[in-house]
């Protein structure tokens, strides 16, 4: 059982049906497309490791289904998030605005310091076109959350806005593991509160 | 007379004696010189020799003296004879002078005489000459008329004529005329002119076989036309390609109602009577007398044409009969023949493009077709310039050839439209000749293999179709939102009205529990049914053999393609547990579905008019069939691989989630809760089963029961990994802690229907074996060991000692400083212990 990964981010992917989750995992973890749309059921994953800083970094991405009808199992999956990636469809107005609730869904559910960003997929598609990149950047500015427009079928800015969420988390967990463990103290501090994030994810699984 | 007068002489001499000379002077006197010798002797002889001279002298003297007087007699006589010739003279002067006046005068006057005489003569001659002339020249005429005529003959092409008339003149005129140097020309000539002959009409012999050549293909479609007529089939050739054209060669449906058509009504197609023998040369048509229907015809098409109106025969009867004159029929035949073989060659020779468009094959039967069918009219018509035998060795050799060029260009065809088409032509070119009474039996053999090259083009075919659904189906159950989707489905699959569920309180939407690819697959493998139908349907076979063929090729499309692309779908790296759930749903439904088949198959056979393809529930189906279908086998199959990978997937996400596990083996203290991978892991498979509500009840409880027993192999094999040499207590509570989270899952009952325990009964080998460490109950264990209600029954010692020494190692780690202290070396002398026991019953087990 010797570790072959440095650390272990659980990314979830959110959004309306149709808008591109599977299609956007489908192309970061095999770099392929699939036309057929074909809904997914229930919760999915795949895992794919990267390589941030000289750290092996094993990226678990959870792809959710968009159904309302298993938003109970969907919902499930938000707290053990560390990154959330919020699409919606460029070419879907609908699921643009839908972007709020996914947040409100997010605060209510998922650990406060998770790192989010919004993705608008389908880019590559021009001529039905409902929402521009800017609505997108100026929704992303009003959370505080980072923004990219991506195209899973044509391959634009995936691997980018992966690297990027993951590099982020990267950095806060960094930051926390700093702080909780200033230079060589002992085992007891690490029952402390900067880890309970982590431990609250198996709590709620128990 | 003269010797006896001398003798007397002599003896008168001797006997005159001596006195006697006058005697001797007369005799002397005589004319008779001859005896002058003797008188001279006899004078000589005697001895009176001055006597005889004296006597003599006076003789002269006597006849001087009459001589004298004699003169003196007659001198005035000729005096007077003088004197009167002088008196003539003059007058014979005058006389002469007279003559010569005369003459001058005749001389004169003759001169005219004389001409005119000449000129007479001449003329008498050249008449003499023109009637000569003129009889020669009547002679020489009709010869130069013949001439003359030969040539106009020759120059008018006629010739046959030109060739009798050279006869008649080489054999007739010509010897009369043998003289002249121009018979001889023409002598010489007439070879040459036979040879004249021979080359023009050998010209026009070509010019004619050139003239077939282009024809043939012309008469070979008009033969086709009425071949086709005659067999009240479609001819396919002209108007017909186009409508099949447009009628889209994927739909074969379509094309049936055509075939139903011409069958159903006869009358559409006797409208026009067939030609009475096939052979469109025979003036036959022409010759029925013009009747109205015929004359309706003659305007009707000109498909009428008759092919002696397309081609002249005469150059070969001409041909024939000149070489036949010339004694070179052998020859002709020789090259006619070699001529038309050649020909055949070349009509023989498919397009190299062949295989490309169905005009490719028309052309070339038509081709070959045109070219029999003048052969057989030579046959027919110009004796023994083709014999029977020699025509079907010709066929024989045509056959093999175009048996071979199709058999290579069908080969190229991947279009089952184009196929059908050529199947059409290839029936129509085989009655056209059998009509002719060529043997066409290997002909329909080559049908029978294109027919399976015909099923292999469908398969293939159908292999794509088959893809193609499975990659666009959405694999999701069909949710019809009204009506007419409703019906849509059970249009295809009657059968099925019972399985559909409605969503909801109102009547739509209703759900079918398949995807679309089952009525899409059904209807497929239908019109494959049909298009396979297509090919046999006027093929000469019973309708039991039709159907078995059908049959047959059905059970290869679904046993082999269909299965093949089913399994090539499951296997498919990147296919989801929907899918597979809902391919696995769905075989269910095709198995079902397959039954049917069997009746759409006779039905479709059976029907009067194959008009449409749609069942109507009702024929008595598969009363005495001989193949039946493997459908129902197949999609077994196809479901129990579908299962197996559902199986194999969820192993493989469990895998996954294995593969994030990282224990810490040294862990002094466990951390009060699982590890995280195992609760991501069992809470995945928890929503899991809980999502996939399709799934059927006995695949999900098999899924599970495989998913639990992967999991607690996995954990065995972490304990048992030989990269971990030792494993702390701490680290065991940990592990005993998922082990729980995984006995709790199993508890759960995440899928109903599982007999009591039975999930649990996989990590019970785990459970013993972590009680039997966590109590350290090692005492119980080994007592125990080998009855039947020991409590860690299943805990096999191997695997305990395995894990022990393990255990002792962290020990030995942990306790470095602290191994003197009494407690530990107790522990340890304990470990030792149950370790050299643990060893015996290993030792004990191997044994037996």
């Amino acid at each position: 059982m010797a570790k072959t990964y440095d650390y272990l981010f659980k990314l979830l992917l959110i959004g309306d049906s149709g808008v591109g989750k599977t299609c956007i995992l489908f192309r970061f973890s095999e770099d392929a497309f699939n036309t057929t749309f074909i809904s997914t059921i229930g919760i999915d994953f795949k895992i794919r490791t990267i390589e941030l800083d000289g750290k092996k970094i094993k990226l678990q991405i959870w792809d959710t289904a968009g159904q309302e009808r298993f938003r109970t199992i969907t919902t499930a999956y938000y707290r053990g998030a560390m990154g959330i990636m919020l699409v919606y469809d460029v070419t879907n107005e609908k699921s643009f605005e839908n972007i709020k609730n996914w947040i409100r869904n997010i605060e209510e559910h998922a650990s406060s310091d998770v790192e989010k960003m919004i993705l608008g997929n389908k880019c590559d598609i021009t001529d039905r076109r409902q929402v521009s990149k800017e609505r997108g950047e100026q929704l992303a500015i009003e959370y505080g959350i980072k923004f990219t427009e991506t195209s899973a079928k044509s391959s634009i800015n995936v691997e980018e806005a992966f690297f990027t969420l993951a590099r982020d988390i990267k950095i806060k967990m960094e930051q926390k593991l700093d702080a909780a463990n200033p230079p060589r103290t002992g085992h007891h501090l690490r029952a402390n509160e900067p880890v309970k994030s982590q431990r609250k994810w198996f709590c709620s699984l128990l | 007379m003269q010797r006896k007068s001398e003798g007397s002489v002599e003896k008168t001499l001797l006997n005159s004696g001596s006195n006697d000379y006058d005697h001797l002077l007369v005799e002397l006197e005589s004319t008779d010189s001859s005896s002058v010798g003797l008188v001279l002797r006899a004078i000589y002889d005697g001895d009176e020799y001055e006597k005889f001279m004296e006597r003599l002298d006076a003789r002269i003297k006597g006849h001087d003296k009459d001589i004298e007087r004699m003169c003196n007699a007659h001198y005035q006589g000729f005096v007077d004879c003088i004197h009167e010739l002088l008196q003539v003279r003059p007058q014979a002067e005058r006389l002469k002078k007279e003559i010569i006046d005369i003459n001058h005068d005749l001389q004169k006057s003759s001169e005219n005489v004389q001409r005119k005489a000449e000129e007479l003569i001449k003329f008498r001659r050249i008449l003499c000459n023109t009637e000569t002339a003129i009889e020669h020249l009547s002679a020489c005429l009709p010869v130069l008329e013949m001439y003359g005529k030969l040539v106009t003959q020759m120059n008018d092409k006629k010739y046959y004529p030109a060739l009798k008339t050279l006869e008649l003149l080489e054999h007739t005129y010509l010897p009369r005329v043998s003289k002249y140097r121009f018979a001889q020309a023409m002598c010489t000539k007439i070879p040459m002119m036979r040879d004249r002959i021979k080359e023009a009409s050998m010209s026009d012999l070509k010019d004619f076989l050139e003239n077939i050549r282009k024809m043939s293909s012309k008469i070979g479609e008009i033969a086709m036309k009425n071949a086709a007529h005659q067999q009240n089939i479609e001819d396919g050739l002209s108007t017909a390609i186009s409508s099949v054209d447009s009628s889209n060669s994927n739909s074969p449906a379509h094309s049936y109602k055509k075939y139903s058509n011409i069958n159903g009504n006869p009358k559409q197609v006797k409208k026009r009577k067939a030609p009475m023998p096939p052979n469109p040369f025979t003036g036959e048509i022409e010759a029925e007398p013009p009747d109205v229907e015929s004359e309706l015809d003659a305007t009707a098409s000109e498909e009428e044409l008759s092919a002696t109106d397309l081609v002249d025969f005469s150059p070969v009867y001409r041909c024939l009969h000149i070489f036949g004159c010339l004694g070179a029929r052998e020859q002709f035949e020789v090259y006619y023949r070699q001529q038309r073989q050649q020909q055949a060659k070349l009509a023989l020779q498919p397009p190299i493009n062949m295989h490309e468009n169905i005009e490719g094959y028309k052309n070339y039967f038509c081709g070959i077709v045109g070219f029999f069918v003048i052969e057989d009219n030579i046959l027919s018509t110009a004796q023994g310039l083709v014999t029977k035998q020699y025509l079907d060795e010709v066929w024989e050799n045509a056959l093999q050839s175009i048996v071979a060029s199709l058999r290579t260009h069908t080969s190229y065809c991947t279009d089952e439209g184009l196929m059908l088409k050529i199947k059409r032509l290839v029936m129509l070119f085989s009655y056209t000749l059998q009509g002719y009474g060529y043997n066409v039996n290997a002909l329909f053999k080559l049908l029978l293999e294109i027919r399976d090259q015909y099923n292999e083009i469908l398969m293939k075919q159908w292999v794509s179709v088959f893809r193609t659904i499975f990659d666009a189906d959405n694999y999701h159950p069909i949710q019809v939102n009204n009506a007419s989707e409703y019906n849509q489905i059970l249009a295809e699959l009657p059968f099925f009205e019972d399985e559909v569920v409605s969503i909801g309180n109102n009547e739509f939407p209703k759900k079918f529990p398949f995807s679309s690819f089952v009525p899409k697959v059904y209807k497929e493998v239908k019109r494959f049914i049909c298009a396979c139908l297509q090919f046999s349907l006027d093929l000469n076979s019973s309708q039991t053999e039709i159907e078995d063929m059908v049959r047959k090729s059905t059970n290869i499309l679904l046993t082999r393609t269909l299965s093949g692309c089913l399994s090539s779908l499951i296997k498919k790296p990147n296919l989801g547990l929907l899918q597979l759930i809902q391919i696995t749903i769905n075989t269910n439904y095709l198995e079902v579905a397959s039954v049917h088949l069997e009746e759409f198959i006779s039905q479709t056979i059976n029907s009067p008019s194959m008009s449409t393809p749609v069942s109507t529930p009702q024929a008595d189906a598969t009363a005495s069939h001989l193949a039946l279908l493997q459908g129902k086998s197949m999609f077994k199959d196809a479901r129990a691989d579908a299962e197996s990978q559902i199986y194999l997937q969820l192993n493989q996400k469990i895998d996954e989630f294995l593969e994030l596990a990282s224990y810490d083996w040294m862990l002094s203290e466990p951390s009060g809760m699982s590890s995280s991978y195992i609760s991501d892991l069992i809470a995945f498979l928890k929503s899991t089963f809980q999502a996939f509500t399709n799934l059927p009840l006995k695949v999900a409880q098999t899924a599970c029961h495989s998913a639990c027993k992967h999991i607690a192999s996995s954990l065995m094999n972490f304990l048992m990994d030989e990269e971990v040499k030792c494993i702390s207590l701490g680290a065991l509570q940990q592990f005993n802690l998922d082990l729980i989270q995984c006995e709790l899952f199993a508890n759960s009952e995440p899928v109903p229907g599982f007999e009591e325990g039975a999930l649990q009964m996989c990590f019970t080998e785990l459970r013993q074996l972590m009680d039997l460490f966590t109590i350290w109950d090692w005492s119980t264990y080994l007592s125990d060991y080998g009855k039947q209600d020991s409590k860690y029954l299943r805990v096999n010692p191997t695997i305990a000692l395995n894990l022990l020494e393990k255990v002792k190692e962290a020990d030995k780690k942990k306790n470095l400083f602290t191994s003197l202290k009494k407690n530990e070396r107790d522990k340890k002398k304990l470990i030792d212990m149950v370790i050299k026991q643990l060893k015996q019953l290993v030792i004990i087990n191997n044994a037996s």
